[in-house]
């Protein structure tokens, strides 16, 4: 699980661990998925359709202003939030521009 | 953000409406819509509408975008089908999510008209549930050298037989991609289809692809963002066009119905003064006003990229595509047995606006959508309203 002292701890701004996990639980389906792990495959086990990955995209780019290159638009990257926060942290260690 | 058309390109587009009003009716009857307006459209820089200005677009706003497809929507509901294929489900899509490489092949071309573009997802066996786990969609691709061979049987696709480019949606045991495949590569074979109820002229193929070899460089994003990330990404866009398509038809059928109710008398007095038939004029006028605030609030929120558009452009579709459907209805009602005669434009009205439910997802897509939608929002009873 999430330590400090991790990458993304290192980076100034928002705690992408604590944000991702908060817009997923705030847009799972009210029709139940049990308690989401940080390991969870939020699409296989249900807590949200695929169709959300695109407002995931669009969440992760507008809070941690990066953008998402498309080498990395694929399911498996946005499946879990771990795997989300693994994404971000190499983003924002890449400088922009 | 600039919410309307600047004065020149709306007059542009009122004067290429104009022209192209009275000819609805005979492009539809000939199932053509001739490259002349194909042309008109391009000149007009309109098939580049919302492709930023960099790749030759008129980087319009998602509000302007509106406003124009409204326009040319009520002239003709062909030409606004050019649009929303061409320019939103295929040219935005491309603006957001293609590698530079791809952009520069094809985006100027795309944006000036001097190539057009269709998208091809719907298959015989694979409508709705494209893209779902149990669907069924049977064109797939393989990974031979540095190409991928795309076999599969595409339809229902509007424009395909006339367009340039193909951005074809495929699968590899069920990883979706997407690919860009030009017309003339070996292998691409398209059959056009007639006898549609609306969208006549809107060149209607099914298109074939046997060994089709696509260089490696027309995958569009990555392996895998076929159907999460670009299939959903144009319908996003083709949602928001068909959104305004349904404000467009509803406004024509609006004005067509309330300019007869002025005209007819029976029974000693105009129709229009009969309580009955003012009932349908003010749901329609009421309908349509709704239905165009949802859209410009899904437009706002495109604007601003936040996430909630997605649900708030599945809501303008649904609504103003059914409220096309009832305006439209209401009007052939309206103008009774010249409402059923081609004479008059709204029976095609009543097709066009049909077509629109179906489209870019089904009501009952949206409907499952938006359900989800207010079950995630709604559902926990502490909700006060966002700012
Ligand atoms: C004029 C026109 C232009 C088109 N242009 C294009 C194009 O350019 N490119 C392209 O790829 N496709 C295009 N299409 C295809 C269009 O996208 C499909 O027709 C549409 O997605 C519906 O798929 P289907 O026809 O296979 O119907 P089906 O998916 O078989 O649906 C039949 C009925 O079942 C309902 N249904 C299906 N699943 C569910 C569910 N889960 N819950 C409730 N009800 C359900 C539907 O709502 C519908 O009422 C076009 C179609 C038309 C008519």
């Amino acid at each position: 699980m999430h330590e400090s002292g991790s990458p993304t701890d290192a980076v100034p701004g928002v705690d992408a661990r604590e944000s991702i996990r908060d817009y997923i639980e705030a847009n799972t389906s009210a029709l139940g998925a049990g308690e989401l792990r940080d390991d969870d495959d939020i699409f296989d086990k249900g807590f949200v359709t695929s169709i959300f990955a695109m407002q995931l995209l669009a969440h992760i780019e507008n809070t941690f202003d990066i953008e998402v290159p498309d080498d990395y638009l694929n399911l498996q990257r946005f499946s879990s939030v771990e795997r989300m926060v693994e994404m971000v942290d190499e983003l924002r260690a890449v400088p922009s521009g | 953000m600039d919410e309307r058309l600047p004065e020149p390109l709306l007059e542009r587009a009122v004067d290429l409406a104009a022209d192209l009003a009275p000819r609805a009716a005979e492009f539809d009857r000939d199932e053509r819509l001739p490259r002349e307006v194909v042309k008109q459209m391009a000149e007009a820089g309109f098939l580049g509408a919302t492709v930023p200005a960099e790749w030759g677009g008129l980087g319009l706003t998602p509000l302007q975008y509106g406003e124009l497809t409204e326009v040319v929507g009520k002239a003709c509901a062909s030409t606004r089908a050019l649009l929303t294929v061409h320019t939103s489900l295929v040219a935005e899509t491309l603006a957001a999510r293609s590698s530079r490489r791809i952009k520069e092949k094809y985006l100027p071309d795309l944006a000036r008209g001097r190539r057009i573009a269709c998208f091809a997802l719907s298959e015989p066996g694979s409508g709705s549930d494209a893209g779902s786990e149990t669907g069924e969609m049977s064109t797939t691709y393989t990974e031979k050298g540095d190409t991928f061979v795309l076999d599969g049987h595409k339809t229902w696709i509007s424009f395909a037989g006339m367009a340039d480019v193909l951005l074809v949606i495929a699968t590899d045991g069920g990883v979706g991609s997407a690919f860009l495949v030009d017309r003339d590569m070996p292998g691409v074979e398209v059959r056009p289809i007639s006898g549609m109820l609306g969208n006549r002229a809107a060149h209607m193929a099914e298109v074939v692809l046997s060994g089709v070899e696509v260089p490696a460089e027309n995958l569009v994003s990555g392996i895998g963002a076929g159907f999460a990330f670009v299939a959903n990404r144009a319908l996003f866009h083709g949602r928001y066009s068909i959104a305004w398509a349904g404000v467009a038809i509803a406004q024509a059928a609006l004005e067509e119905m309330c300019a007869y109710a002025a005209r007819r008398d029976q029974f000693g007095a105009r129709i229009g003064s009969f309580q009955l038939v003012q009932k349908m004029i003010a749901d329609a006028v009421t309908d349509v006003s709704a239905a165009r605030e949802l859209c410009r609030r899904a437009g706002r929120l495109r604007g601003k990229r936040s996430p909630e558009a997605i649900a708030a452009t599945n809501i303008a579709k649904y609504f103003s595509s059914t409220v096309a459907s009832r305006v439209a209805s209401d009007t052939v009602q309206v103008l009774g047995g010249n409402g059923c005669w081609s004479g008059y434009p709204a029976e095609r009205l009543f097709r066009e606006a049909k077509i629109l439910e179906i489209i870019e997802g089904t009501s009952q897509v949206q409907q499952t959508l938006i359900a989800d939608f207010g079950l995630t929002e709604f559902s926990k009873k502490d909700w006060v309203g966002k700012r």
